[in-house]
């Protein structure tokens, strides 16, 4: 895919980039708050399951206040490395919006001897942000064995101590991330829509590209522009205006 | 093969448990799902329809689903939409298998067939265009686990997770929950009469050539190499009824003993 240098930045381009630079100061800052809180409830010679259980309501607190904040947000927590800790049972501390607009924690198959083992650590969200510190955004992707919907996720990893110990993320169903963003493709006078580092098509004004289908090659007169501020690399394609 | 609640066979109790307590009703559930009769998604009648469908109270019959969400079998959930559902569906025994197969009809088999083969194929399709090379990774770890077990209740699960990812992969909600049902029914049958770890390696091979497909990005491959391995997965189990139905005779099961003249 190719980029317009040398150009003014097209206003949707800014729009999506300004949405996704609030969305990650948002998470870096409820992750910040995270770590503080578990910081000050354990020691530094604690292993991360001490740890992260260390401060349980404190976290369901904060995470309560996001979710009120972002009221399309879908669920919210934290999620701590096994693997680093010689892999015992995984820990995530997960709460989910439920259908009465109520939180609940949500619970996982973290016990990796059995069958329904929802083996985290293998996994995009996961592995960006907790393994290479990155901000990221995955999907969309079904989340099996995990919340079981069709997601996209939003990584910022968690240090506590001076150690990663996993990572702060958020979930946006992709029918509520449509009905936040399509509003704001649909600015742009022409077909507009957002990608993925992958290529992986998360919304679009136009029939040409269908969420979830990877874009291999761009249509003639399209343009596909970077956007990377937010710390996580996703791209905005444009179409010519009508 | 899914069918209502009441449905639920008449079943001979397994052994330790004695009729009427609650594990012996967890083994008749757990025993339902293992053959397909009650599938993977779906819900569980309430616990006042399943007591009175025992005989039993509504208080034992709550013991009974406590020890299947401990086996994993089943899970709760809260809220509007909630209720009992079946999550996963444990290795059935010899008898049960046995009798399951002589009371399906090659014509059922081949029903069967036809909507494993369609959604399995469409499933492909749709992960051609849109699984990315990370997530395809991960499809060939599953697939290398089919090799790993030597327990037919291990290479089936591992088996079902392979075809279970296809179908995440293909982002599709819908086909994924048709395909979870349709392994819960047809994967412990496949692998009670499949030959373990030989079959196990054919599958494999037949794995690898989908992910090979999928990597490049090849629809059409991944589509016609999907349908020959599932084409061939019920066929051993046709072929395991017509073996089975050559030795047994007709009478050993009840729903068959009716048509027992005709074949």
């Amino acid at each position: 895919m190719s980029t317009t240098p040398g150009t003014a930045p097209l206003p949707v381009v800014e729009a999506v980039e300004s949405w996704f630079g609030t969305a990650f100061s948002h998470l870096a800052s409820m992750n910040e708050d995270f770590c503080a809180l578990l910081e000050h409830g354990s020691t530094a010679s604690d292993d991360v399951s001490r740890v992260a259980r260390s401060n349980r309501d404190g976290l369901k607190k904060r995470v309560r206040r996001y979710l009120r904040e972002h009221p399309r947000a879908d669920g919210a927590g934290m999620i701590f490395t096994r693997s680093a800790e010689g892999g015992g049972r995984g820990v995530i501390e997960w709460w989910e919006r439920d259908s009465t607009h109520d939180v609940n924690r949500y619970s996982f198959g973290v016990d990796p001897t059995a069958d329904r083992f929802y083996d985290y650590e293998k996994l995009e969200w996961f592995t960006k942000s907790f393994g290479a510190g990155s901000h990221w955004v995955t999907g969309p992707y079904i989340d099996y064995l995990g919340v079981d919907k069709y997601v996209m996720t939003l990584t910022v990893q968690s240090v506590v101590h001076g150690h990663p110990i996993g990572v702060a993320a958020v979930d946006i169903t992709m029918d509520d991330f449509e009905r936040e963003l399509l509003p704001v493709l649909r600015e742009h006078p022409g077909p507009a829509a957002l990608v993925t580092s992958h290529g992986s098509v998360l919304v679009s004004s136009t029939s040409r590209f269908v969420v979830g289908d990877l874009v291999e090659a761009l249509p003639p007169g399209f343009t596909s522009t970077t956007i990377a501020s937010s710390g996580a690399p996703l791209a905005v394609i444009t179409g010519p205006t009508p | 093969m899914s069918s209502e609640p009441h449905d639920l066979p008449p079943h001979p109790v397994l052994e330790g448990a004695a009729p009427g307590t609650s594990t012996a009703i967890a083994d008749r559930i757990a025993s339902s799902i293992s053959i397909g009769l009650l599938s993977v998604g779906e819900r569980l009648p309430t616990e006042i329809e399943l007591a009175q469908q025992f005989g039993v109270a509504v208080a034992t019959l709550r013991k009974a689903l406590a020890v299947l969400r401990e086996r994993e079998l089943v899970v709760t959930r809260r809220g509007r939409s909630g209720g009992t559902f079946v999550v996963s569906a444990p290795f059935p025994v010899a008898d049960d298998v046995e009798r399951r197969i002589a009371g399906t009809s090659l014509v059922e088999l081949r029903d069967l067939r036809d909507e494993y083969v369609a959604i399995g194929t469409a499933v492909a399709a749709l992960a051609a265009r849109r699984a990315w090379g990370e997530s395809l990774r991960r499809l060939r770890d599953l697939a290398e686990q089919v090799v790993v077990p030597t327990e037919p209740s291990e290479i089936a699960s591992a088996d079902s997770r392979f075809h279970i990812e296809l179908a995440v992969l293909s982002q599709s909600a819908r086909l994924l929950r048709t395909e979870l049902r349709l392994q819960s029914e047809i994967g412990p049958l496949l692998w009670s009469v499949a030959e373990g770890t030989a079959a196990a390696s054919v599958v494999h091979e037949q794995h690898l050539a989908i992910i090979e497909a999928l990597e490049a990005g090849d629809g059409e491959r991944a589509v016609s190499a999907v349908r020959a391995h599932l084409e061939h997965d019920i066929l051993e189990i046709m072929d395991a009824k017509l073996s089975s139905d050559a030795l047994a005779p007709a009478s050993a099961s009840p729903s068959s003993s009716a048509t027992a003249g005709a074949s």
